[in-house]
């Protein structure tokens, strides 16, 4: 007993020291800066650009991505396979996706970076923000990448040319471009903030969809009293909400009859194109006012400031009959869909209402941010970023992007055929075979990770099975694309609406600050205004509130937007 | 008639020696050093020398520059956060969830380990405490889910509210309630697993004190009152001293969760914000210099809680 | 060695084991039927979870949430690995534990409270993640198992916990007694202060076992291969895994959204008994060491 605690002793002894021997620990941060990648022909090593293999002496490079699957990197099936196409080896290294940007902190704090970071959501990552771009490009950290598209890239190129639009997007103040982008359009996501009405309960009625907030009211009305679905119990909820979900707040579509308001950043232009604050206008006030009406009548659920989407969609699933009337999101969250029950099929979308002014919004989230910026960066570790270009832009023509999302032709998907129609109801051009699921749970594709081009012409392409949404288990795409054409009318020019701001790299700390707090304040504000706990019809609630607002900074919230804007889109 | 024995805690004898003595002790205890030799090198290691990273707090920090080359700024996030308009609010709401917490969750394991330790029927004893530890294993995002579920106005309360002819009530729409809500549910998760302290404790009072007590007739209430609750209060003082020392540290995760904008004026955490903040742009200048704010209060807690129990019992961290 | 002596039970006795037999009862049933509902949750089919149909028994059981966790390869790697730095930094932690606490408990240690408060100072001062992070990489253990055993290996709480037990389990007289009698202060650790210590070692044990078993930060920031992840992290994984698939598709809002959004909420449940069930059947061995019956006194003789 003693002789093993003494030797337990010493084993530690020994390890301590040993660790403790090992080279002084230090914040080993390079201090040169680097040169700029020097643009010299680097072509004399490669093929023919756009030819394959890239090289033919096998090269080899870095990258930094988060993973997700259980099966490693190194076997998904598209990397082993473009590997052999490119003759370029990757040295993966993978991080868990959990804790992605503090770990990315860490390498570049630490100075151990690799040749590039590949930062795609697919497998839980998180893009680069233009501000972080901006700071580590101006620092050098990520390189300027415009001349190597110039000079080294073929499909990302004449991209670029068609849409000169997303290169000025793209590029920072300093007039560099420091990452790769992606363009996701996901058409429906452009007015994903929605609602849903049930739309049996309508028939059951004998009720016209509504088109303007007093015709919700009145079927609102209807639905709590004449007992539409058909149950013989007063169980009805007319409308409700949740705190947790994807656009399910109950005043993001409402407030739209009466004020643009993307329950973002809530941010308008005036008629002097200077910035201003949605929730601190008159508008806003008289929305708050028609939701309290609401409330005031019993036709919002009390529940909908406290509930979590998941009790929504189970307190709705509960029964026979769906009980809740109309809801919000950026999908239908008051069902649970197909694997539950068919009560999903009985909804559908709501399109923006026109309020008593005669007024009618819809918030847009897609047109002003054209690209996904922060997708993929080359680092200064990089000895040949041209090889990384070269590498990278096969992802940007059609086929790179099939295969990145749809997996091999012939195997996981085809051509459409005669008959097949798209979304938009013309011939199909693209027909999945293996589930997308499947694709990413078996290591196969490797989908968003890398940056590439899935724009709306080639999402729509896709094969539907039935025109009508509701056949079969019910396409919840289709159902998608459907309302979103409803709610397309609605939208204002990009022209009038303000985009997203970035704010310049020395009022970041300010701009971050403001927006977290006033975002919190009218979140509560709306909250107590609509419940009553403030009365929205007193004067004084309604200054003190204000006052509120602009104790917590609201002025110079609007001056560092208004700053971030005029130096990336120039005065009007 | 019970005489009040207890064992007697070891007395800072050290403190009377004067220097020639405390030379002597030294060299007699040499053994003693060399036992704390390893936790004091990897205490140094791991959590003196990282020290340094305490400067971010006073710099406008850039992980492209690193810590030592980034600007120097003094006290500009200190300021920033002490004069913001949350600042009371933030810490309001930290101290007394963390007060109402601290108060409440204290007699509970004591309360469960006395009580498991004088069940006589072993086996049960056994059974409920394995039964309560297990709480402690749930994820704060499924403990939260079951909360939100049985609160419900559909839910488990309710249901047995309606049950009895009442009416159905919100509870997580009461700001006032959130505090409690908090506070219980986290006692319900971690009772059991801080019993076992108290378990333990119990197991080290020496037996010839309940021989003594059995022989003069003492009943069980008598007992615990007299050997039990004196034998684990040192355990219990400690606790509470350490406590104290973590009272601003309201995690974020289950706060969290577990807000909603009724709530907000109450829920507000320093955790939260920062962590809101975070999510617009990561500050790590600000965040730090919050977080060294935080620990000099704990600071001076601590010394003024360790300070009331050295002078008011025999128990004390130093 | 006594005879035995009848004491008479009073009735305030009787009741008072009553009344502590409803008190304990009520716990039980406070906690278990919640937890009889997470387990529930884990053998009920998905769709059944999503939309809350269970209650206190599995509603259409079936083995498929389990299924989905054990069919990852890497399951039974991470399960190894989460044993592995367990038992290894269990005993790390609880040695350097015990080695502070002790000498901190003698009363003839010079310099006992500025050593506390060099300890007690780390708890509430902290240079943050980037130079901790320096640190350990420079001791070259990125990537490495040392790097979720040693960097976290002590913790003051427990140094302080233990050295409390010390103190108040082990009078003075023993340790004068011990001295005169020649022993050195290591012997005296070994024949005194370990043998009456069991309980409070459990405890140590108990608490860092858990304590590594369930911690992911460390792995998730110092760990690079795959192959070494350990139980917490893998399932982390999955999960997360399972929540962006069906957000994925939620976003598409294909047909297989609803099968994909039951599949995630009933993984959570699975996750959690399937990680705890080591923890929970490693309990009993430790409960034991909570026993009456330390006869200090028998050591006096």
């Amino acid at each position: 007993m003693k002789k093993t605690i003494l030797s337990v002793l010493a084993a530690l002894l020994t390890l301590t020291l040993l660790l403790a021997g090992c080279s002084t620990p230090g914040d080993s941060q390079q201090k040169e800066t680097t040169s700029a990648v020097t643009q010299e022909s680097q072509g004399s090593e490669y093929n023919e650009l756009g030819t394959f293999p890239i090289t033919n002496t096998r090269k080899e490079f870095s990258i930094l991505a988060p993973w997700l699957i259980n099966e490693p990197i190194t076997e998904n099936e598209t990397v082993i396979e473009y590997e052999k196409m490119t003759n370029v080896h990757i040295n993966w290294q993978t991080t868990p996706a959990d804790g992605w940007m503090d770990k990315v902190s860490l390498i570049i704090a630490s100075g151990d970076l690799p040749d590039a970071i590949a930062c795609g959501t697919q497998f839980g990552g998180s893009m680069f923000t233009q501000s972080q771009l901006d700071q580590y490009g101006s620092q050098g950290i990520f390189i300027p990448v415009q001349d190597l598209i110039r000079d080294h890239s073929i499909h990302l190129k004449s991209f670029l040319e068609k849409r000169p639009d997303i290169e000025s997007f793209v590029t920072s103040l300093d007039g560099n471009i420091y990452s790769f982008f992606g363009v996701n359009e996901c058409y429906h996501c452009n007015h994903q903030q929605k609602a849903w009405i049930n739309s049996t309960w309508l028939k059951n009625l004998n009720l016209e969809m509504p088109k303007t907030t007093e015709d919700l009211k009145n079927v609102l009305m209807a639905f709590k009293t004449q007992d539409p679905n058909r149950n013989g119990e007063n169980d009805e909820i007319p409308m409700a909400a949740s705190v947790d979900g994807w656009r399910t707040n109950i005043d993001g579509f409402l407030m739209c009859a009466f004020i643009y308001t993307d329950s973002d950043q809530n941010l308008v232009f005036d008629k002097n194109k200077k910035i201003q604050y949605g929730p601190a206008q008159n508008e806003w006030r008289e929305g708050l006012k028609y939701l309290r009406d609401l409330y005031v009548n019993e036709l919002i659920a009390p529940e909908s400031f406290t509930q979590s989407t998941s009790v929504l969609a189970q307190i709705n699933e509960a029964g026979e009959e769906p009980v809740i009337g109309v809801g919000f999101g950026g999908v239908n969250f008051l069902c649970s869909g197909a694997a539950v029950s068919d009560k999903f099929k009985q909804y559908d979308a709501l399109p923006p209402l026109t309020g008593p002014n005669g007024y009618a919004s819809v918030a847009s989230y897609n047109n002003l941010t054209p690209a996904d910026v922060g997708i993929f960066v080359i680092t200064k570790a990089a000895k040949e970023p041209a090889l990384i270009m070269r590498w990278l832009d096969y992802w940007y023509s059609e086929d790179g992007r099939n295969w990145l999302d749809m997996g091999k032709k012939g195997r996981d998907w085809r051509e459409g055929e005669e008959g097949e129609l798209d979304f938009n109801g013309n011939p199909a051009r693209y027909v999945e075979i293996t589930p997308h699921s499947d694709l990413l749970e078996n290591n196969i594709i490797l989908g968003q990770a890398l940056p590439t081009i899935t724009d709306a012409a080639y999402r729509e392409g896709k094969k539907v099975n039935s025109q009508n949404w509701r056949d079969g288990d019910g396409d919840g795409e289709l159902m998608l694309f459907q309302a979103t054409k409803l709610y397309e009318p609605f939208a204002f020019p990009n022209s009038e609406l303000v985009p997203t701001i970035v704010a310049l790299p020395d009022k970041i700390t300010d701009f971050s600050l403001i927006k977290t707090s006033i975002t919190e304040y009218v979140k509560q504000h709306v909250a107590r205004f609509v419940t009553g706990d403030l009365d929205i019809f007193s004067d004084a609630d309604w200054d003190a509130y204000i006052k509120g607002l602009n104790n917590l900074g609201l002025q110079k919230y609007l001056d560092i937007c208004q700053e971030g804007y005029e130096a990336k889109y120039g005065k009007k | 008639m019970l005489s009040k024995r207890t064992v007697k805690k070891s007395i800072p004898a050290i403190n009377n020696y004067n220097g020639k003595k405390k030379l002597i002790a030294i060299f007699r205890h040499w053994q003693l050093y060399i036992l704390l030799l390893f936790p004091v090198v990897w205490t140094f290691l791991f959590r003196y020398y990282p020290m340094y990273g305490v400067q971010i707090a006073f710099k406008d920090f850039n992980p492209g520059l690193g810590i030592l080359q980034s600007k120097w700024v003094g006290l500009k996030y200190f300021r920033m956060f002490l004069t913001s308009p949350q600042f009371g609010q933030l810490l309001l709401n930290t101290f007394s969830i963390s007060i109402y917490s601290i108060l409440a969750s204290a007699p509970v394991p004591i309360i469960l380990a006395i009580a498991l330790n004088e069940c006589k029927v072993r086996v049960f004893a056994k059974t409920v405490q394995l039964v309560t530890y297990a709480p402690y294993f749930i994820s704060t995002v499924i403990l939260v889910a079951m909360v939100n579920q049985i609160l419900s106005p559909y839910g488990l309360l309710n249901n047995v509210i309606k049950l009895f002819g009442g009416e159905a009530v919100n509870l997580l729409a009461k700001p006032k309630l959130f505090r409690s809500i908090y506070v219980w549910s986290g006692i319900w998760q971690g009772a059991g697993y801080s019993s076992v302290i108290y378990l333990a404790a119990l197991s080290g009072i020496d037996k010839e004190l309940y021989e003594a007590a059995r022989i003069d007739g003492a009943t069980t209430l008598q007992k615990i009152i007299y050997i039990d609750l004196p034998g684990i209060m040192p355990t219990f003082i400690i606790l509470l001293i350490l406590n104290s020392a973590s009272i601003l540290n309201v995690g974020y995760e289950k706060i969290f969760l577990m807000q909603n904008p009724l709530n907000l004026n109450v829920s507000e955490v320093i955790s939260t914000y920062v962590y809101k903040i975070g999510l617009v742009s990561a500050q790590y200048s600000y965040s730090s210099a919050i977080g060294l704010f935080n620990s000099i209060v704990s600071m001076v807690l601590l010394t003024v809680v360790n300070y009331i129990a050295r002078k008011t019992s025999e128990t004390s961290l130093w | 060695m006594t005879r035995k002596i009848h004491i008479r039970i009073t009735i305030g006795d009787k009741i008072f084991d009553l009344i502590n037999m409803i008190f304990l009862t009520f716990c039980l049933l406070v906690v278990f039927l919640p937890l009889l509902n997470i387990v529930s949750q884990s053998f009920s089919d998905p769709p059944s979870v999503l939309a809350g149909k269970v209650i206190f028994l599995p509603v259409k059981p079936t083995l498929a949430s389990y299924e989905r966790i054990i069919s990852n390869s890497v399951i039974i790697s991470g399960f190894a690995n989460s044993v592995l730095i367990s038992v290894l930094g269990t005993l790390l932690s609880v040695s350097l534990t015990i080695m502070a606490a002790y000498p901190l408990a003698r009363n003839t240690l010079v310099g006992r409270n500025a050593i506390m408060w060099y300890f007690v100072f780390t708890m509430l001062f902290n240079g943050g993640l980037i130079p901790t992070y320096l640190v350990v990489r420079s001791l070259g253990m990125i990537d490495k198992y040392a790097a979720l055993i040693i960097p976290n290996a002590l913790s003051v709480w427990n140094i302080v916990i233990a050295r409390t037990f010390f103190i108040n389990t082990i009078p003075n007289e023993l340790y004068e007694a011990a001295t005169i009698d020649g022993s050195s202060d290591i012997r005296t650790f070994i024949q005194i202060a370990l043998p009456v210590s069991k309980p409070i070692l459990a405890v140590m044990t108990l608490f860092y076992a858990v304590g590594i078993w369930n911690s992911y930060f460390d792995s998730m920031i110092y760990l690079k291969s795959q192959e070494k992840y350990p139980l917490q992290l893998v399932l982390r994984n999955i999960l997360i895994s399972s929540q962006l698939q069906s957000q994925i598709i939620e976003s598409s809002g294909g047909a297989d959204q609803s099968q994909s959004l039951a599949i995630a909420e009933a993984l959570k449940y699975a996750v959690i008994v399937f990680s705890s069930l080591p923890l929970m059947i490693l309990y009993p061995f430790i409960q034991k060491y909570f026993v009456q019956g330390i006869m200090i006194g028998a050591i006096k003789g």
